[in-house]
């Protein structure tokens, strides 16, 4: 089994209006979907939206993500998978597209 | 699998509702009510931390808690930060700044008077019913702008603009969450009441759609008038009276629409699926507000419910007792409304002819938005005396005058009946 990372990017505003009840919905639905996962489930951590960019040999920082949108990466995702194509399916059922956002699937190098 | 299977449980029903409602309460005592945003702001991010949290850690042992913990850290993060909140934290001022002290706010107790205190102020008496009732969706249910907007048949933007209103004219009027005292906060009970009961009734009649945001608005307006029963001042008995109302009420949720959604009379529901449980606890209720001497609206109102609730069947209810509890109540506050429920009461006891008589004296007293009411009734006794197109006509006009989709339905039906009687009566 080869081991892909799932980027998530989350509409910036996608929670603002949301309520108390749609926010717990919304985490049911993760937990349900990482239940179906099994073992195909690795692991996953939560960014906070505060961010830095450094750029080039001056280290120029700026505060923000690299990306000019309303996007940025909430979290990510570790799932065991065979292949690219079946990490892509397990990719959809995962909550985050309900609400806008996007997943960046990955294939972690193997070493 | 065995993480998230155990962690889904732990996520009780309304776990976020109810704590959204604490938690608001705590920080705007905390920062005062003129930064009530920014104490719905922290809860608002406390919510999104667990969002994003429990599903990669699992969720906490005692979800309650943590939440409560990250609400805390964050109200703290921002005093730090802000030196102008730190000005306009009352209660973080009168604590001296101490960080210990923020944390017996997070105190049981504390949490309970906080969210008392919170509805209080949220019934401050110039402000509009309506706008009451948003407030306490808003600040005590966790209820977004949508979902208030849908509940109460309004626009979003609409219940936004009401919000900012109704915000600004109690910050007018406090800088900070009011200390009331135990007989300005009597005075302001009735108003609470009225609040949690108009609440209820605003989930109650859209309940048979079925639709999970009223019977939310049921469920708030229990808890808070659970909330209610700690006020050791009030011993007129009036919200337990309240509350077995609201619990009778409730027990016929899940009888009163049929398989297509239509609304089912009293008469055609099946007794069986009534809730025991929720009897019981209405009866329980019914038995301590009766340990005051006083008798309130409420008081009446549930003894109703109660004999509507204990009839074997509709045939076999007591209308007569029925009939008295509403003469009662129309002393007590005279109402066309009620008025027009005594009248139904009292056509069962001694038939369709007097009620349609009395309803007569009736016509016209009624607002135009509850005129339906009127005219349902008129139709259906007209529908008991065997006068089956008279009785159509006057449901058109109740259908003309519905404002609710699902009323609309069931008078719809009504006038199919009376067609169908009509062809067999022929």
């Amino acid at each position: 089994m080869k081991k892909y990372m799932l980027l998530l990017f989350d509409q910036k505003d996608a929670y603002e209006d949301m309520s108390a009840e749609d926010m717990q919905k919304e985490i049911e639905m993760h937990m349900k979907w990482i239940g179906e996962l099994g073992d195909q489930f690795d692991s996953g951590e939560a960014l906070q939206p505060d961010s830095r960019s450094i750029t080039g040999g001056d280290k120029v920082v700026t505060d923000g993500p690299f990306i000019e949108s309303k996007e940025l990466i909430g979290g990510f995702y570790i799932l065991n998978a065979n292949t690219m194509e079946e990490a892509v399916e397990l990719a959809k059922g995962c909550p985050v597209l309900e609400l806008g956002g996007r997943i960046e699937v990955r294939e972690v190098m193997p070493t | 699998m065995d993480r998230s299977s155990h962690s889904t449980k732990a996520i009780v029903d309304h776990l976020f509702r109810e704590e959204a409602g604490k938690m608001t309460a705590i920080l705007i005592r905390l920062f005062g009510f003129g930064n009530a945003e920014l104490a719905e702001d922290i809860v608002q991010e406390t919510f999104i931390t667990a969002m994003k949290n429990w599903p990669m850690k699992g969720v906490p042992e005692k979800p309650s808690a943590w939440l409560m913990q990250v609400a805390k850290n964050k109200a703290i993060n921002v005093i730090k930060r802000e030196q102008l909140i730190r000005k306009k934290a009352p209660a973080w001022l009168e604590v001296g700044g101490d960080e210990s002290a923020i944390e017996n706010l997070f105190q049981h107790q504390e949490i309970k008077d906080s969210q008392l205190n919170m509805l209080f102020t949220c019934c401050y008496p110039e402000i509009k019913e309506r706008e009451q009732l948003m407030l306490i969706l808003k600040i005590l249910g966790g209820f977004s702008y949508a979902e208030i907007g849908s509940a109460l048949l309004m626009k979003p933007e609409a219940v936004k603009k009401a919000l900012y209103r109704a915000r600004k004219e109690i910050k007018n009027h406090y800088v900070e969450l009011p200390e009331l005292s135990p007989q300005e906060a009597l005075q302001r009970v009735d108003t609470v009441l009225k609040a949690i009961y108009l609440l209820f009734n605003e989930g109650y009649k859209t309940s048979y759609a079925n639709k999970l945001i009223n019977v939310d608005l049921c469920f708030t307006a229990l808890r808070l008038a659970h909330l209610m029963t700690s006020l050791t001042y009030d011993d007129s008995g009036r919200v337990h009276a309240l509350l077995a109302l609201m619990y009778f009420q409730s027990a016929r949720f899940s009888a009163r629409s049929d398989h297509q959604s239509v609304i089912l009379d009293l008469k055609d529901q099946d007794r069986a699926k009534w809730s025991r449980e929720l009897i019981n606890k209405g009866f329980n209720h019914l038995k301590r507000s009766r340990e005051s001497k006083e008798l309130s609206r409420y008081h009446l109102e549930s003894t109703i419910a109660s004999v509507h609730i204990q009839a074997p069947s509709f045939e076999e209810t007591d209308w007569k007792l029925i009939s008295t509890c509403y003469e009662r109540l129309i002393n007590m506050e005279p109402s066309p409304i009620i008025e027009l429920n005594y009248i139904v009461a009292l056509s069962y006891l001694r038939g369709a002819e007097l009620g349609l008589k009395k309803l007569e004296k009736l016509q016209g007293s009624i607002t135009q938005e509850k005129e339906y009411f009127f005219w349902a009734a008129k139709a259906e006794m007209n529908v008991r005396l065997g006068k089956f197109g008279l009785a159509k006509s006057y449901y058109q006009v109740a259908c003309d005058l519905t404002p609710s989709g699902f009323d609309e339905t069931y008078l719809r039906r009504k006038m199919e009946e009376c067609d169908l009687q009509n062809l067999s009566k022929n």
